[in-house]
């Protein structure tokens, strides 16, 4: 296993998709945090309450579709050039391919995540600080490595069972917008207040009444299923990123470390009685 | 007989096609064995099983006496070195960062064969370029020194001159035959180009929808396919007084024809015939190929 994740590193170093990776990363982040930034500034001023996090992680959940791109033409590469065979042939065991690639496919995405956090630095000049202090910093931080972590078993498991690279990329970049699209309305779901404001007339202006239920709000069983999935799909932690509840993001990240092993366990299995060519 | 590899009752099932059925074969140790077979015979099938990329369905293999079944049989595959249908080369990487990778792979603490392996292969020059602007033939040669990082005892090579050119194909059968007689590694060649597999296999396995046909060696082979004469005579009585004259052994045909074995002095012949007042009307020389054979075996036009 150590030798492969040495070649595996070695290569992964060189590969040009992830320098891509790397850059583009760097360059969305930079622009997204010099032209967001002094706007959110503007409206703290106003009196609005925002903080460098919504500025710092208002983009993160988009960071899936550079692990997803990254880690299947990576581990494809093993497929479309035929070099898995030189693997198990000389005598490596198909679960130790398997995870030396996971590893070393995460590593990448961790190198990328980096350059995502630090093109978003600039935007400290304008508010000086992160609104929800260091703890709430280090733990948004374990968020976002706990879903790079699911990212990458999900999009390994995905590369290594579908021979076809551009396919492969194809089904992780479509199965990523999924999961974005199903998070964000779990998440909007999820936000809507128990308890509304009733709008009554006076005279003529509008004014907020009484207390009254939210026809929106989700309650009971679907509730708990709604919340369950939202821990466990790794787009929703990184949409909560914005608003730090330490319960969410704890759960966000035992939900991501279940879906990472579930996806490694379910990969390998079915890996190893993999025909391969 | 020592035999690197054994295989008893193979088979390979993809849902309703049997792509192995029932295949023994005996490659003997220091043998050039020469699978052939049509496309789809299941060739690359049984490479895969033996190189452990797919499990049989049925029926088992023997490599280096570890049975299949065995958990040390992952370890006595790196005393294997395979091509399997296209050369495993990482496309971005040069011929030395390749052999490097390699190495690091089969866990070999130092690069210092490295230079002999390319020499070996005669990509020594190849400098920075990167294996995705190599022609075919070295990206072939290139997948057979990666196959020979690992010092293999058993060299498997599926269709290496496919697609090759003629030039290619010359260098890849000297390389197979340097492997073969100086470094001494047993080599399995799959390929239904049999001309040329007919210039370097010492051994045979004939395969037809994923059963073996037969097996057999070169000697044998050269054997069947005996060089001989074939003649019409108008006596064929008379004409077999002249080879027993001769000592020439040979065969009747029938009335007006018969073959013999041997090279013969046809001033000679035609003269002692002529004294027996036999007059020769033909002489064709016929000399069977392994075309010829694999036809004749296979049923011809009608297997194909």
């Amino acid at each position: 296993m150590n030798r492969l994740l040495k070649v595996t590193g070695k290569r992964m170093l060189k590969d040009k998709i992830l320098i891509i990776a790397l850059l583009a990363t760097l360059g969305i982040s930079l622009a997204i945090s010099l032209t967001n930034a002094p706007v959110m500034y503007g409206w703290m001023k106003a009196g609005d309450e925002v903080c460098l996090e919504q500025c710092f992680y208002n983009f993160a959940p988009l960071l899936g579709i550079i692990y997803a791109s990254f880690v299947s033409l990576f581990v494809g590469v093993e497929y479309s050039d035929g070099t898995l065979r030189n693997k198990l042939i000389a005598g490596h065991s198909r679960t130790s391919v398997f995870l030396s690639l996971f590893a070393v496919s995460f590593a990448g995405c961790l190198l990328i995540t980096a350059a995502w956090l630090i093109g978003s630095l600039p935007g400290i000049y304008w508010f000086g600080g992160f609104g929800f202090g260091w703890n709430g910093f280090a733990i948004n931080l374990a968020v976002m490595i706990c879903v790079a972590l699911s990212f990458t078993a999900i999009f390994t498991t995905m590369a290594m069972l579908i021979p076809n690279k551009a396919l492969s990329a194809v089904i992780s970049l479509v199965l990523w917008f999924v999961m974005l699209f199903i998070g964000s309305i779990i998440v909007n779901v999820l936000a809507a207040p128990e308890m509304i404001y009733d709008v009554v007339q006076q005279g003529d202006v509008w004014v907020n009444g009484d207390l009254i239920p939210n026809p929106d709000y989700l309650g009971g069983a679907k509730r708990k299923v709604f919340e369950f999935i939202s821990y466990i799909m790794p787009t929703c932690p990184t949409i909560n990123l914005e608003t730090y509840e330490f319960k969410k993001s704890i759960l966000g990240i035992i939900g991501s470390i279940g879906v990472t092993l579930v996806s490694l366990v379910c990969g390998c299995i079915v890996f190893r009685k993999k025909d391969l060519k | 007989m020592k035999y690197v590899l054994e295989t008893e009752g193979l088979s390979k099932k993809y849902k309703d096609f049997k792509a192995l059925n029932d295949l023994t074969i005996h490659v003997p140790e220091g043998a050039i064995y020469g699978i052939v077979g049509k496309n789809g015979s299941g060739k690359t099938t049984l490479i895969r099983l033996i190189t452990g990329l797919q499990e049989p369905s049925s029926g088992r293999y023997t490599l280096f006496g570890c049975k299949n079944s065995e958990k040390t049989i992952i370890k006595t595959r790196r005393r294997i070195g395979a091509v399997v249908e296209t050369p495993s080369i990482y496309m971005d990487m040069t011929a030395e960062e390749n052999i490097k990778t390699q190495f690091d792979i089969l866990g070999i603490p130092s690069y210092d064969g490295v230079r002999e392996l390319l020499k070996t292969v005669g990509l020594e020059d190849t400098g920075k370029k990167k294996a995705k602007k190599f022609s075919l033939g070295m990206r072939q040669r290139l997948g057979i020194a990666i196959a020979l990082a690992g010092n293999p005892d058993f060299m498997i090579l599926d269709e290496p001159v496919n697609g090759l050119d003629p030039q290619g194909i010359i260098e890849i059968r000297e390389l197979i035959l340097k492997l073969n007689h100086e470094m001494g590694i047993t080599v399995l060649i799959s390929s239904h180009i049999l001309d040329e597999l007919a210039r370097i296999a010492t051994h045979y396995g004939f395969i037809d929808s994923g059963h073996t046909v037969k097996e057999i060696s070169a000697e044998e082979l050269e054997a069947t396919c005996r060089k001989k004469t074939v003649v019409s005579v108008s006596d064929v009585g008379a004409f077999s007084r002249t080879l027993d004259q001769l000592g020439i052994e040979y065969r009747i045909l029938d009335d007006t024809s018969a073959e013999f074995y041997s090279e013969v002095e046809v001033t000679k012949l035609v003269n002692l015939a002529s004294s027996e007042n036999c007059v020769i009307y033909t002489m064709r020389e016929q000399d069977e190929s392994l075309e010829s054979f694999y036809l004749n075996l296979m049923g011809g036009e009608s297997h194909e």
